[in-house]
C-alpha cells in the first residue's frame, strides 16, 4: 500500500494555499479583523495538517519497509518464542547428558564385581588342580569345585553381556542431543541473519568489535575448541608438562 | 605413598567427581571426600586434615584457582599438595597456577595413566624435599 503523494494533490494543495492567502490578505486590506483571524487560523491549520501528513507518510513508509522484510514478525518470534525454546532445549541436553553419564558410571561400577569374581574363579581352579595332583581320589569334591567355578563364570558372562549392551544403550542420548543442538544452531543462524538485516535496514555499517582481552584469572576461557582462535595459544598435556618443567616443576 | 591418605576432590560436575573418584579408587586410594566448588571445599579443608586436594579450575562460587590461593595463604594447611585437573589450557593460566603454588596440572580430557603419573610425581617430590 503506497502512500507517496502524487503530483496532483501537491498541485491542488498549492492552489488551495494561494487562494486562502489571497482571501486572508483581502480581509486584512478590508480591515475586517475577525474574518482575517479566521482565515489566518485556517491557513496555519492547513500547514500543520500537511506537516502531520508528511510525518505520517514517513512512518508508514518505514513500517512498510520493515513489513516487506518481515523483520518485525521474525524478530518478535525469535525473541518471544524461539529463544526460550532454545534455552529449554539446551537445558534438556544438559540433563540428558548428565543422566547418561551417571547411568554409564553406575553400570561400570556394577561391572567391577565381575573381574573380582573371575579372579576368585581362577583361584578356585588352581585349588582344584592342586587337589587333582595330590589326592585324585577326591574326584567328587574336585568335580563339585569345578561345577561351582562353571556356575560362577556363566553368571559373570551373563552379567557382562547385559552390562555391555546397557552401556551401549546409554549412549543413545547422543542422537537426541545432537538433533536438539542442531536446531539451536539453526536458531542462532536465524538470529544472526535477522540482526544483520536490521543493521542494514537501519543504515548502519558493521563495525568489528574490539578484541576482548582474556582476563586469565577472573574469567577463565574454558575448554579449548579445536580449530578456534584460542586453540593456537592452548597447551596440551605435553606442553603443560614442559612449561611446568621450565618453571622448575 | 600412603594409600589411606585423605583426598578432597573438588569439581562442580558430579560426573567428573565420580570419574576422578573411580580412578583414585583404581589406584588404591579409598579415603576420598567430594566438594562441588571452592566455597564448599574450604570449610571441609579447615575442619578435616586432608593430605591431598584434586581440584577443577572453573567453578561457580569459588574457583579452583582461588581455592589454591586461599590454601597457600593459610598458615595451618598452606602446604597441602594441590593437583589441578582442568579444561583450562592457556599457557598464561598454567603459569599463573604454577606461580600460585600448584603441585601438578592436568588438562582435561585426561587418562588414568596421566593421573597416576602426576600423583606419583607430586609425592615423590614431596618425599625428596621433606
Amino acid at each position: 500500500m503506497k502512500t507517496v503523494p502524487t503530483k496532483e494533490p501537491v498541485e491542488s494543495q498549492r492552489l488551495q494555499l494561494i487562494e486562502r492567502l489571497r482571501a486572508a490578505l483581502q480581509a486584512l486590506e478590508d480591515g475586517d479583523e475577525a474574518v482575517f483571524s479566521t482565515r489566518f487560523d485556517a491557513l496555519v491549520r492547513l500547514r500543520e495538517e500537511s506537516l502531520f501528513a508528511h510525518v505520517a507518510r514517513l512512518t508508514r513508509a518505514l513500517h512498510d519497509e520493515v513489513l516487506a522484510m518481515r523483520l518485525d514478525t521474525r524478530l518478535s518470534q525469535l525473541a518471544g518464542d524461539e529463544m526460550p525454546d532454545a534455552r529449554h532445549r539446551l537445558d534438556y541436553v544438559i540433563r540428558m547428558t548428565e543422566t547418561a553419564a551417571h547411568r554409564t558410571l553406575d553400570l561400570v561400577e556394577q561391572a567391577r564385581s565381575v573381574p573380582t569374581r573371575m579372579t576368585q574363579a581362577a583361584a578356585q581352579l588352581s585349588d582344584a588342580a592342586a587337589l587333582l595332583r595330590t589326592t585324585p581320589s577326591e574326584a567328587a569334591a574336585i568335580a563339585q569345585r569345578l561345577d561351582e567355578v562353571r556356575a560362577s563364570l556363566q553368571g559373570d558372562a551373563l552379567q557382562l553381556r547385559t552390562t555391555l549392551s546397557e552401556l551401549a544403550q546409554a549412549q543413545e542420548y547422543q542422537d537426541i542431543t545432537g538433533q536438539l543442538i542442531k536446531r539451536v544452531i539453526t536458531l542462532v543462524c536465524n538470529v544472526e541473519s535477522a540482526l544483520l538485516e536490521l543493521l542494514r535496514a537501519a543504515g548502519g555499517g558493521l563495525q568489528a568489535a574490539s578484541a576482548r582481552p582474556i582476563s586469565a584469572l577472573s574469567e577463565p576461557p574454558g575448554p579449548v575448541l579445536p580449530g578456534s582462535a584460542n586453540a593456537a595459544a592452548a597447551a596440551d598435556q605435553h606442553d603443560a608438562d614442559e612449561l611446568l618443567a621450565s618453571l622448575g616443576f | 605413598m600412603d594409600k589411606n591418605m585423605r583426598i578432597l576432590v573438588v569439581d562442580d560436575f558430579s560426573t567428573m567427581r565420580r570419574i576422578v573418584r573411580n580412578l583414585l579408587t583404581d589406584l588404591g586410594y579409598s579415603n576420598i571426600t567430594e566438594a562441588d566448588d571452592g566455597k564448599t571445599a574450604w570449610p571441609l579443608l579447615q575442619a578435616g586434615s586432608f593430605d591431598f586436594v584434586v581440584t577443577d579450575w572453573n567453578m561457580p562460587g569459588m574457583t579452583g584457582f582461588e581455592l589454591l590461593q586461599t590454601i597457600r595463604a593459610d598458615a595451618r594447611i598452606g602446604k597441602t599438595p594441590v593437583l589441578m585437573v582442568t579444561a583450562e589450557a592457556q599457557r598464561d593460566q598454567i603459569i599463573a597456577a604454577a606461580q600460585a603454588g600448584v603441585n601438578g596440572y592436568i588438562i582435561k580430557p585426561f587418562t588414568a595413566q596421566t593421573l597416576k603419573e602426576k600423583i606419583d610425581k607430586i609425592f615423590q617430590r614431596l618425599a625428596e624435599t621433606a
